[in-house]
């Protein structure tokens, strides 16, 4: 094999994403203590806890939001902890909110082109005087945004206004404008909160149909329905540290984790 | 028509520049940037284009390239250091460099003297302010030779405005306006973006301070001290900062208010203060919204709204990322 | 030019001074988490009350200082009403009180017969205060608003421009002074050749013993302790039963006698005052909070004797129109360096 070969060939064996030793502090409190774990490419993984056992801030450090206190995150061997939140992204991170946090002011069609700007080039200068290039790309990144509403079966939204969508719409209009980034791991935080159980079915086909295509998902999520029937691995937390990793059924049957959670709903 | 023109031609003049001055404050608040530099940086044009009007025989198309050259000079590098804040301290910031530019224009000939030991060197001419000599201004198509400038500017400006409204800017604008970290993890380069609204800004108000002095003559550090700045502000806040079209109605309304208000042209700052709060308080998108007025011109029939269900939009947002 | 005893005499007493303003200033941002812009008219007006108390009233110096700090204390008070309170919650009575105010300013700027001028100043001044009155007696807003996070800044910006107009229509734009008689004025020689007027020593002790007493009402009382719950988190506040709106009004009143006294000392001890005055220690306090940390009260008043003493010492060995120029390198400085302020707690902000 050729040096490149070897190369190409070692990123492919690396995890996607692998999560060193995170420790965070927020005044004296640790969110997270030494948390460690590795994502296998092209899997969903769940990411359960009780509240407050730090797995948004877990996501917010990987996605840049936040800095570890001390810790790594490497994304096929490449660190980007450390990197600036668009840094990450441009990496192949993307995100959802646990608050649902879309432009509200602008339309559906409209977010999901923001998600995609990484994509299109045209300079300022460009931009400006109206040159062709950059009216095509332009009209190239509309297309191509419509062709993922299209794709994810949202097109009719495209020109209403993002804020006025029902709460599940919204969800998957995030869902869809990160997807526009085109990551390579998706971390979502939360998407069925709020749905009922016909769209949280909906959305549990949605997402093993992501994986099919072959992205990663790191998912944040309360409905344990939902964990155990998408998730090929589930990671759990408690008061910042893992307590349990493994296949959802494993998991499931955990002493440590039926202890953590309960008094809550499983 | 041509009477009415001729009547009004200062206030025209004064609408033409402060529509300009709209538009350079409309791109950092469209933004989400509360930047009080404007002032400064019309200081900075006009003193540039004075200097060169007295002290050269350039054209003033020389004088405009100039300011706008130092004014994006002297943006960028401000810019890079205070963009990084959050938008309280860039407020602070900015407030201050409008204060800086205002005490450099006034002790300028001093500054120059120490350099040059020359004593008797005359520039910036302190507290009294450049005079520059009146020449009798020649009409061309109806307007006069000092009214065009600005009004070409002015045209160039909306196209340009509009042009980027439409693009993937405008769109990049609205998103860190609206939510800044979410747009930082979708691969925005917040900073980067901030920085391009903040020195296109300068440079405009720049060279709308530049084309203001064959109109105004004096250019006097009073000229653009804070109110002016809160001047600025209140085009932008009465006529809404989320599209173009806002500053020009803004600029527009409230130039031409004195004249109409005229009983209470002595206390123009009371009604200045308290458009800025009515409008922010009980009209806040301003009076051009294109979500309200989007409705009246937009041909296809919008959707509207399903109700909102779940707790999406009562849960405030969090005000950092901790 | 004058010798450095000399300079840190002036540096600590015009320190003393910059801290009781900045301090008020950061008061309201630890708890509202705004800047407010206004606070600078504010000063100017507590000056005025007291020029209007001592030169039109006959009042002695000591009535006149607490009327002051009172007068600017309800002004800021009212500001909250006007300019922040309808961003936080819109109320019925909040719409009064605009309309009042509306009136009120008609009557102040309007060309109109003095009868008629009355009539709405005052008929405006009453209305504004059924306003408060209904807003504060109001259970249930009418709407919860989440505004832009620029817009309490602007608000106050035009609430600032007001008040700086106001005066200037009312005092003239032109210098006003105290009466030279009010202070004995034959200064006191300390070692090293410095001297210090008693006007000075006057507004030392007043802004050392102002601190100590805001140091205790915020330490020690039941009302310090819900401004400070407040503070922290005003959702846990509400929950824990503090009546927020009250608390808000305290913390404006606080603020805004803080800012009074400030202008009355300096007032006195420049004797000089005008509309513009405020404009000039925005910059200062403003650089004061920055560099004492937002939010942090001790912190302020470290940093107001820092600021003081640059202030005073590059008029003194450089130049005197370079002042605010120093104190904005600073500013920047600090800004660049440690954004969290010298003093304050280090947090991480990042775009």
């Amino acid at each position: 094999m050729s040096e490149a070969e070897q190369r190409a060939a070692a990123v492919k064996a690396a995890p996607m994403l692998k999560i060193e030793s995170i420790t965070r502090f927020f005044g004296g409190l640790a969110a997270l203590d030494r948390v460690s774990f590795e994502v296998e490419r092209g899997k969903i993984y769940g990411l359960i806890g009780p509240n407050g056992a730090g797995k948004t801030t877990l996501i917010n450090i990987i996605s840049g939001l936040m800095l570890p206190t001390s810790g790594r995150v490497l994304l096929e061997n490449k660190l980007i902890s450390g990197l600036p939140p668009h840094q990450v992204a441009a990496a192949g991170v993307g995100r959802t909110f646990q608050n649902i946090r879309l432009f509200t002011d602008l339309t559906v069609l409209e977010n999901v082109m923001v998600g995609n700007h990484l994509r299109q080039g045209g300079s300022l200068i460009g931009t400006v005087l109206r040159l062709p290039r950059s009216r095509r790309e332009e009209r190239e990144t509309r297309e191509e945004a419509l062709r993922l509403l299209r794709s994810l079966r949202m097109a009719h939204l495209a020109g209403i206004e993002a804020g006025a969508l029902s709460y599940g719409d919204q969800r998957r209009v995030e869902i869809a404008r990160a997807l526009a980034l085109e990551p390579r791991v998706l971390l979502l935080d939360e998407p069925a909160a709020g749905m009922n159980s016909a769209e949280t079915d909906q959305l549990a086909e949605f997402l093993l149909e992501l994986r099919e295509s072959g992205l990663t998902l790191l998912v944040i999520e309360h409905d344990m329905d939902l964990i155990m029937r998408i998730s090929d691995r589930v990671v759990v937390l408690n008061f910042g540290r893992k307590i349990a990793e493994g296949p959802p059924e494993l998991v499931r049957n955990d002493a440590q984790v039926i202890e953590a959670y309960l008094g809550e709903e499983v | 028509m041509p009477d009415f023109i001729s009547h009004n031609i200062s206030t025209i003049n004064f609408i033409l520049i402060n529509i300009a001055l709209g538009l350079s404050i409309y791109l950092t608040l469209a933004t989400g940037l509360l930047s009080l530099a404007n002032a400064g940086f019309m200081a900075i044009g006009a003193y540039t284009a004075a200097i060169i009007a007295t002290k050269t025989d350039l054209p003033l198309g020389i004088g405009l390239a100039l300011a706008i050259l130092l004014g994006t000079l002297v943006a960028l590098p401000f810019g890079l250091v205070v963009l990084r804040l959050r938008d309280v301290y860039l407020a602070i910031a900015t407030l201050g460099f409008g204060e800086i530019v205002r005490i450099l224009a006034l002790n300028g000939d001093k500054l120059v003297r120490g350099i040059t030991g020359d004593e008797e060197l005359v520039i910036f001419a302190g507290a009294e302010g450049i005079t520059l000599p009146y020449t009798s201004p020649e009409m061309i198509l109806g307007l006069p030779d000092t009214t065009w400038p600005i009004l070409i500017y002015d045209l160039a400006l909306v196209y340009i405005l509009a042009t980027l409204y439409r693009s993937r800017y405008g769109r990049i604008q609205a998103a860190i306006r609206l939510d800044e970290s979410a747009a930082a993890t979708l691969g925005i380069d917040v900073v980067r973006y901030k920085l391009l609204a903040f020195v296109l800004g300068a440079a405009i108000a720049a060279g709308a301070g530049a084309l203001s002095t064959p109109i105004v003559r004096v250019i006097d550090p009073r000229n653009y001290v804070f109110s002016r700045a809160v001047d600025i502000l209140a085009f932008a806040v009465l006529g809404g900062m989320t599209h173009w079209v806002g500053p020009i109605v803004g600029a527009t309304m409230l130039t031409s208010l004195p004249e109409v208000l005229r009983f209470l042209q002595e206390r123009r700052d009371v009604v200045n203060g308290l458009i800025i709060m009515l409008a922010i308080i009980y009209l806040p998108r301003g009076l051009v919204d294109p979500r309200f007025w989007g409705g009246w011109w937009r041909r296809r029939p919008r959707l509207r709204p399903q109700k909102v269900e779940g707790p999406a939009e009562v849960e405030a947002r969090p005000k950092a990322y901790e | 030019m004058e010798q450095l005893p000399q300079q840190l005499i002036n540096g600590i007493w015009q320190g003393a001074a910059l801290a009781l303003f900045a301090m008020g200033y950061t008061l309201v941002f630890g708890v509202l988490d705004i800047i407010n812009l206004a606070h600078g008219a504010t000063y100017m007006w507590g000056a005025f009350f007291a020029f209007v108390c001592i030169t039109r009233l006959d009042w002695p110096l000591w009535a006149a200082i607490p009327a002051a700090m009172i007068g600017a204390g309800l002004l800021a008070v009212v500001l909250d009403r006007l300019a922040f309170k309808p961003l936080r919650t819109l109320t019925s009575g909040g719409l009064v009180l605009w309309v009042g105010f509306i009136v009120l300013l008609l009557g102040l700027i309007g060309a109109w017969s003095p009868g008629l001028k009355w009539t709405l100043t005052l008929s405006g001044a009453a209305i504004m205060l059924g306003g408060i009155v209904q807003d504060y007696a109001a259970i249930r807003p009418l709407r919860v608003r989440h505004v832009p996070h620029l817009a309490p800044m602007i608000s106050s910006i035009g609430a600032s421009i007001i008040l700086i107009s106001l005066a200037q229509g009312i005092f003239g734009a032109q210098v006003s002074r105290f009466p030279p008689d009010i202070f004995p004025s034959k200064p006191y020689t300390l070692p090293g050749n410095a001297v210090i007027a008693p006007i000075q020593l006057l507004v030392l002790g007043i802004a050392l013993a102002l601190m100590v007493v805001l140091h205790l009402l915020i330490a020690r009382t039941q009302m310090g302790r819900a401004i400070r719950g407040i503070a922290w988190s005003e959702r846990t506040a509400r929950l824990l039963g503090i009546n927020v709106d009250l608390v808000v009004a305290q913390t404006f009143f606080l603020s805004g006698a803080l800012a009074g006294a400030a202008g009355v000392l300096l007032g006195l001890a420049f004797n000089r005052l005008d509309p513009f005055m405020g404009n000039e220690v925005e910059l200062a306090g403003l650089t004061v909070i920055i560099v004492g940390g937002m939010g942090s009260i001790g912190g302020a008043a470290v940093a107001a004797f820092l600021v003081g003493m640059l202030r005073v010492l590059s008029v003194g060995y450089i130049d005197s129109s370079f002042r605010d120029a120093f104190v904005f390198a600073l500013l920047i400085l600090v800004l660049l360096v440690r954004p969290s302020g010298i003093f304050g707690r280090g947090s991480s902000v990042r775009a």
